[in-house]
Protein backbone atom coordinates (compact mmCIF):
# COMPACT_ATOMS: atom_id res chain seq x y z
CA UNK A 1 0.00 0.00 0.00
CA UNK A 2 2.79 2.36 0.90
CA UNK A 3 4.34 1.56 -2.43
CA UNK A 4 1.07 2.44 -4.27
CA UNK A 5 0.92 5.85 -2.56
CA UNK A 6 4.47 6.46 -3.59
CA UNK A 7 3.68 5.60 -7.20
CA UNK A 8 0.60 7.86 -7.22
CA UNK A 9 2.59 10.73 -5.80
CA UNK A 10 5.21 10.22 -8.48
CA UNK A 11 2.60 10.13 -11.24
CA UNK A 12 0.92 13.27 -9.86
CA UNK A 13 4.26 15.02 -9.84
CA UNK A 14 4.87 14.12 -13.47
CA UNK A 15 1.38 15.32 -14.44
CA UNK A 16 1.86 18.61 -12.62
CA UNK A 17 5.21 19.13 -14.26
CA UNK A 18 3.64 18.47 -17.68
CA UNK A 19 0.87 20.98 -17.00
CA UNK A 20 3.43 23.55 -15.92
CA UNK A 21 5.51 22.91 -19.04
CA UNK A 22 2.48 23.28 -21.32
CA UNK A 23 1.54 26.48 -19.53
CA UNK A 24 4.99 27.89 -20.10
CA UNK A 25 4.90 26.89 -23.76
CA UNK A 26 1.46 28.36 -24.11
CA UNK A 27 -0.36 25.26 -25.30
CA UNK A 28 -4.10 25.39 -24.81
CA UNK A 29 -4.11 29.02 -23.74
CA UNK A 30 -4.08 32.31 -25.61
CA UNK A 31 -0.52 32.96 -26.73
CA UNK A 32 0.94 36.43 -26.58
CA UNK A 33 1.39 38.16 -29.92
CA UNK A 34 5.03 38.05 -30.94
CA UNK A 35 7.16 38.65 -34.00
CA UNK A 36 8.79 35.32 -34.78
CA UNK A 37 10.68 37.08 -37.58
CA UNK A 38 11.02 40.70 -38.65
CA UNK A 39 13.57 42.00 -41.06
CA UNK A 40 14.18 45.53 -42.32
CA UNK A 41 16.11 45.85 -45.55
CA UNK A 42 16.44 47.94 -48.70
CA UNK A 43 15.26 46.29 -51.89
CA UNK A 44 16.99 46.50 -55.26
CA UNK A 45 15.27 49.78 -56.22
CA UNK A 46 15.89 51.55 -52.91
CA UNK A 47 12.56 50.97 -51.17
CA UNK A 48 12.46 50.11 -47.47
CA UNK A 49 11.11 46.60 -47.02
CA UNK A 50 9.81 45.30 -43.71
CA UNK A 51 9.22 41.55 -43.97
CA UNK A 52 7.76 39.84 -40.94
CA UNK A 53 5.87 36.98 -39.40
CA UNK A 54 3.80 37.61 -36.29
CA UNK A 55 2.19 34.79 -34.35
CA UNK A 56 0.04 34.40 -31.26
CA UNK A 57 -2.69 36.62 -32.66
CA UNK A 58 -6.37 35.87 -32.35
CA UNK A 59 -7.80 34.11 -35.40
CA UNK A 60 -9.09 36.67 -37.93
CA UNK A 61 -7.77 39.49 -35.77
CA UNK A 62 -7.25 42.73 -37.62
CA UNK A 63 -3.81 44.14 -36.88
CA UNK A 64 -2.40 47.55 -37.79
CA UNK A 65 1.26 47.98 -38.64
CA UNK A 66 3.49 50.92 -39.38
CA UNK A 67 6.81 50.72 -41.13
CA UNK A 68 9.00 53.67 -41.89
CA UNK A 69 12.00 55.77 -41.01
CA UNK A 70 12.80 59.21 -39.63
CA UNK A 71 15.14 60.23 -42.45
CA UNK A 72 16.25 58.99 -45.84
CA UNK A 73 19.05 60.21 -48.06
CA UNK A 74 19.89 59.15 -51.58
CA UNK A 75 22.28 60.13 -54.32
CA UNK A 76 21.46 60.54 -57.98
CA UNK A 77 23.92 60.76 -60.83
CA UNK A 78 23.84 61.16 -64.60
CA UNK A 79 24.42 58.06 -66.72
CA UNK A 80 25.00 57.49 -70.40
CA UNK A 81 24.70 53.91 -71.56
CA UNK A 82 24.91 52.66 -67.99
CA UNK A 83 28.14 54.59 -67.34
CA UNK A 84 28.36 57.54 -64.92
CA UNK A 85 29.14 60.92 -66.45
CA UNK A 86 32.13 61.88 -64.32
CA UNK A 87 32.23 65.59 -65.11
CA UNK A 88 28.65 66.19 -63.97
CA UNK A 89 27.96 66.67 -60.26
CA UNK A 90 26.08 64.14 -58.16
CA UNK A 91 23.03 65.25 -56.21
CA UNK A 92 22.21 64.35 -52.61
CA UNK A 93 18.50 64.19 -51.80
CA UNK A 94 17.04 64.18 -48.30
CA UNK A 95 13.58 63.55 -46.89
CA UNK A 96 12.27 63.39 -43.34
CA UNK A 97 9.25 61.98 -41.50
CA UNK A 98 7.05 64.92 -42.47
CA UNK A 99 7.66 64.17 -46.15
CA UNK A 100 5.88 60.83 -45.84
CA UNK A 101 8.28 58.08 -44.82
CA UNK A 102 5.74 55.96 -42.97
CA UNK A 103 3.47 53.30 -44.38
CA UNK A 104 0.47 52.00 -42.47
CA UNK A 105 -1.15 48.67 -43.21
CA UNK A 106 -3.93 46.56 -41.79
CA UNK A 107 -3.76 42.80 -42.14
CA UNK A 108 -6.01 40.01 -40.93
CA UNK A 109 -4.59 37.04 -39.02
CA UNK A 110 -5.12 33.52 -40.33
CA UNK A 111 -7.17 30.95 -38.42
CA UNK A 112 -3.91 29.99 -36.71
CA UNK A 113 -3.36 33.56 -35.58
CA UNK A 114 -0.48 34.28 -37.94
CA UNK A 115 0.30 37.22 -40.23
CA UNK A 116 3.14 36.93 -42.73
CA UNK A 117 3.65 40.02 -44.87
CA UNK A 118 6.08 42.54 -46.30
CA UNK A 119 5.55 46.30 -46.29
CA UNK A 120 7.23 48.49 -48.90
CA UNK A 121 7.92 52.17 -48.37
CA UNK A 122 9.35 54.29 -51.17
CA UNK A 123 11.58 57.31 -50.81
CA UNK A 124 9.55 60.32 -51.98
CA UNK A 125 9.92 61.93 -55.38
CA UNK A 126 8.39 64.86 -57.20
CA UNK A 127 7.18 65.33 -60.76
CA UNK A 128 10.04 65.15 -63.25
CA UNK A 129 9.76 68.67 -64.67
CA UNK A 130 12.45 70.71 -62.92
CA UNK A 131 13.84 74.01 -64.08
CA UNK A 132 17.47 73.12 -63.67
CA UNK A 133 17.92 69.42 -64.43
CA UNK A 134 20.92 67.56 -63.05
CA UNK A 135 21.52 65.91 -66.40
CA UNK A 136 21.47 68.45 -69.27
CA UNK A 137 19.75 67.46 -72.48
CA UNK A 138 22.33 66.68 -75.14
CA UNK A 139 21.31 66.13 -78.74
CA UNK A 140 21.79 62.55 -79.88
CA UNK A 141 22.73 61.31 -76.42
CA UNK A 142 20.37 59.66 -74.01
CA UNK A 143 21.36 60.86 -70.59
CA UNK A 144 19.44 59.72 -67.51
CA UNK A 145 19.42 60.63 -63.84
CA UNK A 146 19.56 57.50 -61.72
CA UNK A 147 19.70 56.66 -58.05
CA UNK A 148 23.06 55.13 -57.13
CA UNK A 149 22.90 54.68 -53.34
CA UNK A 150 20.46 55.19 -50.48
CA UNK A 151 20.44 55.31 -46.69
CA UNK A 152 17.38 54.88 -44.46
CA UNK A 153 17.74 56.11 -40.86
CA UNK A 154 15.93 54.89 -37.74
CA UNK A 155 13.84 52.43 -39.68
CA UNK A 156 11.27 50.46 -37.74
CA UNK A 157 8.38 48.05 -37.96
CA UNK A 158 5.64 48.17 -35.30
CA UNK A 159 2.45 46.27 -34.60
CA UNK A 160 0.49 49.32 -33.46
CA UNK A 161 -2.55 47.30 -32.42
CA UNK A 162 -0.62 45.35 -29.79
CA UNK A 163 2.11 47.97 -29.40
CA UNK A 164 5.00 45.65 -30.28
CA UNK A 165 8.12 46.76 -32.10
CA UNK A 166 9.08 44.01 -34.53
CA UNK A 167 12.38 45.43 -35.71
CA UNK A 168 14.39 48.62 -35.75
CA UNK A 169 17.57 49.64 -37.53
CA UNK A 170 19.44 52.88 -36.84
CA UNK A 171 20.96 52.91 -40.32
CA UNK A 172 20.47 50.87 -43.48
CA UNK A 173 22.58 51.53 -46.56
CA UNK A 174 22.48 50.05 -50.05
CA UNK A 175 24.63 50.66 -53.09
CA UNK A 176 22.15 50.38 -55.94
CA UNK A 177 24.47 50.98 -58.90
CA UNK A 178 27.88 49.44 -58.46
CA UNK A 179 29.62 51.99 -60.69
CA UNK A 180 27.80 54.95 -59.16
CA UNK A 181 28.52 57.30 -56.28
CA UNK A 182 28.06 56.05 -52.73
CA UNK A 183 28.35 59.49 -51.15
CA UNK A 184 25.20 59.42 -49.01
CA UNK A 185 25.85 61.26 -45.72
CA UNK A 186 25.60 59.36 -42.44
CA UNK A 187 22.31 59.45 -40.52
CA UNK A 188 23.54 62.04 -38.04
CA UNK A 189 24.21 64.43 -40.91
CA UNK A 190 21.06 63.59 -42.88
CA UNK A 191 18.91 64.45 -39.86
CA UNK A 192 20.23 68.00 -39.92
CA UNK A 193 19.85 68.58 -43.65
CA UNK A 194 16.79 70.33 -45.08
CA UNK A 195 14.39 68.38 -47.26
CA UNK A 196 15.55 68.21 -50.85
CA UNK A 197 13.53 65.84 -52.98
CA UNK B 1 -68.25 59.52 -115.78
CA UNK B 2 -70.49 59.82 -112.74
CA UNK B 3 -69.69 56.24 -111.88
CA UNK B 4 -65.96 56.91 -112.16
CA UNK B 5 -66.13 59.92 -109.79
CA UNK B 6 -68.09 57.83 -107.36
CA UNK B 7 -65.43 55.13 -107.49
CA UNK B 8 -62.66 57.66 -106.96
CA UNK B 9 -64.47 59.20 -104.03
CA UNK B 10 -64.91 55.77 -102.55
CA UNK B 11 -61.23 54.93 -102.99
CA UNK B 12 -60.18 58.25 -101.51
CA UNK B 13 -62.43 57.59 -98.56
CA UNK B 14 -60.87 54.18 -98.04
CA UNK B 15 -57.39 55.66 -98.27
CA UNK B 16 -58.21 58.38 -95.75
CA UNK B 17 -59.71 55.86 -93.39
CA UNK B 18 -56.58 53.75 -93.71
CA UNK B 19 -54.37 56.75 -92.97
CA UNK B 20 -56.50 57.59 -89.96
CA UNK B 21 -56.33 54.01 -88.76
CA UNK B 22 -52.54 53.86 -89.21
CA UNK B 23 -52.22 57.16 -87.41
CA UNK B 24 -54.28 55.85 -84.54
CA UNK B 25 -52.14 52.72 -84.38
CA UNK B 26 -49.00 54.76 -84.68
CA UNK B 27 -47.65 52.92 -87.71
CA UNK B 28 -45.61 55.09 -90.03
CA UNK B 29 -45.47 57.95 -87.58
CA UNK B 30 -43.45 58.67 -84.41
CA UNK B 31 -44.01 55.90 -81.89
CA UNK B 32 -43.50 56.58 -78.20
CA UNK B 33 -39.81 56.34 -77.36
CA UNK B 34 -38.90 53.47 -75.11
CA UNK B 35 -35.86 51.56 -73.98
CA UNK B 36 -36.21 47.96 -75.05
CA UNK B 37 -32.93 47.12 -73.36
CA UNK B 38 -30.76 48.97 -70.83
CA UNK B 39 -28.03 47.82 -68.49
CA UNK B 40 -25.38 49.40 -66.27
CA UNK B 41 -22.30 47.32 -65.49
CA UNK B 42 -18.58 47.80 -64.86
CA UNK B 43 -15.98 47.29 -67.56
CA UNK B 44 -14.16 44.17 -66.49
CA UNK B 45 -11.01 44.25 -68.59
CA UNK B 46 -8.60 46.44 -70.50
CA UNK B 47 -7.61 50.03 -69.94
CA UNK B 48 -11.16 50.99 -68.97
CA UNK B 49 -11.52 48.27 -66.33
CA UNK B 50 -13.70 49.54 -63.50
CA UNK B 51 -15.36 52.22 -65.63
CA UNK B 52 -19.15 52.52 -65.79
CA UNK B 53 -20.68 50.92 -68.88
CA UNK B 54 -24.20 51.91 -69.90
CA UNK B 55 -25.53 49.84 -72.81
CA UNK B 56 -28.93 50.34 -74.32
CA UNK B 57 -31.38 49.98 -77.20
CA UNK B 58 -34.05 52.63 -77.60
CA UNK B 59 -36.87 52.48 -80.13
CA UNK B 60 -39.70 54.71 -81.32
CA UNK B 61 -37.40 57.60 -82.15
CA UNK B 62 -37.63 59.91 -85.14
CA UNK B 63 -35.29 58.77 -87.95
CA UNK B 64 -32.39 61.17 -88.42
CA UNK B 65 -32.83 62.68 -84.97
CA UNK B 66 -29.86 62.97 -82.61
CA UNK B 67 -30.14 61.73 -79.05
CA UNK B 68 -27.89 62.45 -76.08
CA UNK B 69 -27.44 59.85 -73.37
CA UNK B 70 -26.07 60.27 -69.88
CA UNK B 71 -24.41 57.47 -67.93
CA UNK B 72 -24.09 59.04 -64.50
CA UNK B 73 -23.22 58.23 -60.93
CA UNK B 74 -24.06 60.16 -57.79
CA UNK B 75 -21.00 59.04 -55.76
CA UNK B 76 -17.83 57.30 -56.87
CA UNK B 77 -15.16 55.98 -54.51
CA UNK B 78 -11.73 55.33 -56.01
CA UNK B 79 -8.80 53.76 -54.16
CA UNK B 80 -5.38 54.51 -55.63
CA UNK B 81 -1.97 53.16 -54.70
CA UNK B 82 1.56 52.86 -56.03
CA UNK B 83 2.41 49.31 -57.04
CA UNK B 84 5.77 47.67 -57.64
CA UNK B 85 5.84 44.16 -59.06
CA UNK B 86 2.24 43.64 -57.99
CA UNK B 87 3.03 44.72 -54.42
CA UNK B 88 1.64 47.87 -52.80
CA UNK B 89 4.15 50.61 -52.02
CA UNK B 90 3.43 53.22 -49.37
CA UNK B 91 -0.03 54.33 -48.32
CA UNK B 92 -3.16 54.08 -50.41
CA UNK B 93 -5.51 57.01 -50.87
CA UNK B 94 -9.28 57.12 -51.19
CA UNK B 95 -10.86 59.72 -53.44
CA UNK B 96 -14.60 60.38 -53.32
CA UNK B 97 -16.28 62.16 -56.20
CA UNK B 98 -19.90 63.22 -56.60
CA UNK B 99 -22.14 63.75 -59.64
CA UNK B 100 -19.94 62.07 -62.20
CA UNK B 101 -20.93 62.06 -65.87
CA UNK B 102 -19.14 61.05 -69.09
CA UNK B 103 -16.45 63.51 -70.18
CA UNK B 104 -18.58 64.40 -73.22
CA UNK B 105 -22.25 63.71 -73.77
CA UNK B 106 -22.13 62.03 -77.16
CA UNK B 107 -24.86 62.43 -79.77
CA UNK B 108 -26.21 59.22 -81.22
CA UNK B 109 -27.86 59.26 -84.66
CA UNK B 110 -31.24 57.59 -84.91
CA UNK B 111 -31.40 55.04 -87.75
CA UNK B 112 -34.11 54.83 -90.42
CA UNK B 113 -35.87 52.28 -88.26
CA UNK B 114 -36.20 54.81 -85.44
CA UNK B 115 -33.81 52.90 -83.21
CA UNK B 116 -30.54 53.60 -81.44
CA UNK B 117 -28.31 50.95 -80.01
CA UNK B 118 -25.20 52.05 -78.17
CA UNK B 119 -22.87 52.13 -75.21
CA UNK B 120 -21.73 55.08 -73.15
CA UNK B 121 -18.65 54.64 -70.96
CA UNK B 122 -18.03 56.89 -67.99
CA UNK B 123 -14.37 56.71 -67.06
CA UNK B 124 -13.12 56.46 -63.49
CA UNK B 125 -12.52 60.06 -62.41
CA UNK B 126 -8.98 61.20 -61.60
CA UNK B 127 -7.88 63.73 -59.01
CA UNK B 128 -6.33 67.04 -59.98
CA UNK B 129 -2.54 67.37 -59.93
CA UNK B 130 -2.51 68.87 -56.45
CA UNK B 131 -4.21 65.81 -54.96
CA UNK B 132 -2.52 63.12 -57.03
CA UNK B 133 -0.24 60.46 -55.57
CA UNK B 134 3.27 60.61 -56.98
CA UNK B 135 4.91 57.22 -57.26
CA UNK B 136 8.67 56.76 -57.11
CA UNK B 137 9.82 54.85 -60.18
CA UNK B 138 9.75 52.01 -60.91
CA UNK B 139 6.55 51.87 -58.86
CA UNK B 140 3.47 52.84 -60.86
CA UNK B 141 0.14 54.34 -59.88
CA UNK B 142 -2.87 52.06 -60.06
CA UNK B 143 -6.56 52.32 -59.34
CA UNK B 144 -6.91 49.35 -57.03
CA UNK B 145 -10.62 49.43 -56.18
CA UNK B 146 -13.71 51.34 -57.23
CA UNK B 147 -17.34 51.73 -56.13
CA UNK B 148 -20.07 53.48 -58.12
CA UNK B 149 -23.24 54.50 -56.26
CA UNK B 150 -26.72 55.48 -57.48
CA UNK B 151 -26.02 54.99 -61.17
CA UNK B 152 -28.41 55.90 -63.94
CA UNK B 153 -28.78 55.84 -67.72
CA UNK B 154 -30.93 58.61 -69.20
CA UNK B 155 -32.08 59.71 -72.66
CA UNK B 156 -31.35 63.39 -72.09
CA UNK B 157 -33.05 64.50 -75.28
CA UNK B 158 -36.43 63.05 -74.40
CA UNK B 159 -35.98 63.01 -70.64
CA UNK B 160 -36.45 59.27 -70.24
CA UNK B 161 -34.77 57.39 -67.41
CA UNK B 162 -33.77 53.99 -68.82
CA UNK B 163 -32.53 52.22 -65.73
CA UNK B 164 -30.82 52.66 -62.38
CA UNK B 165 -28.38 50.52 -60.40
CA UNK B 166 -27.79 51.30 -56.74
CA UNK B 167 -24.24 50.01 -56.33
CA UNK B 168 -21.43 48.50 -58.40
CA UNK B 169 -17.94 47.76 -57.12
CA UNK B 170 -14.77 45.99 -58.14
CA UNK B 171 -11.44 45.18 -56.50
CA UNK B 172 -9.21 45.76 -59.52
CA UNK B 173 -5.87 44.86 -57.91
CA UNK B 174 -6.26 41.92 -55.56
CA UNK B 175 -2.86 42.35 -53.92
CA UNK B 176 -3.43 45.99 -53.04
CA UNK B 177 -4.42 47.22 -49.61
CA UNK B 178 -7.89 48.29 -48.64
CA UNK B 179 -11.28 48.45 -50.26
CA UNK B 180 -13.64 51.28 -51.01
CA UNK B 181 -16.24 51.88 -48.24
CA UNK B 182 -19.93 51.36 -48.90
CA UNK B 183 -22.16 53.92 -50.57
CA UNK B 184 -23.61 55.20 -47.30
CA UNK B 185 -20.10 56.16 -46.18
CA UNK B 186 -19.13 57.63 -49.56
CA UNK B 187 -22.18 59.88 -49.46
CA UNK B 188 -20.60 61.72 -46.52
CA UNK B 189 -17.54 62.79 -48.54
CA UNK B 190 -15.29 64.73 -48.36
CA UNK B 191 -15.46 65.09 -52.11
CA UNK B 192 -12.54 65.53 -54.46
CA UNK B 193 -12.80 67.69 -57.55
CA UNK B 194 -11.82 65.67 -60.61
CA UNK B 195 -8.83 66.89 -62.61
CA UNK B 196 -8.83 67.81 -66.27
Amino acid sequence: MKHTFGKQAKLSGIALAAVATFAVLGFGTAQAATFTSADLSINSVGFLEAAFKETGLAPAESVNYTSGATDVGWVTQCFVKNKPVSNLPIQVHVAHTADGLTTTRTYTATNRGVITQAILTAYPTVEEEVEDPLCPETEGVEITEEITAIRWCNASLTDTTNNIVGASEPSLFRQIKRNGSSAVPECGVLATMPTDI
Amino acid sequence: MKQMLKNQAKQTGIALAAVAAFAALGTGSAQAQEFTAASITLENAGESAGSLNCSFRETGLIPGEQIRYDCASQYVGVMEQCMYRNKPVGNNRLYIYNNIHPEELEHFDVGNNGRVRGTVITQIPEPGEANAIICTAPAELAVTAVRWCNNSLTDMTNGILATTVAELSDQLVKTAQGSVPGCATLANGPFTTPGE
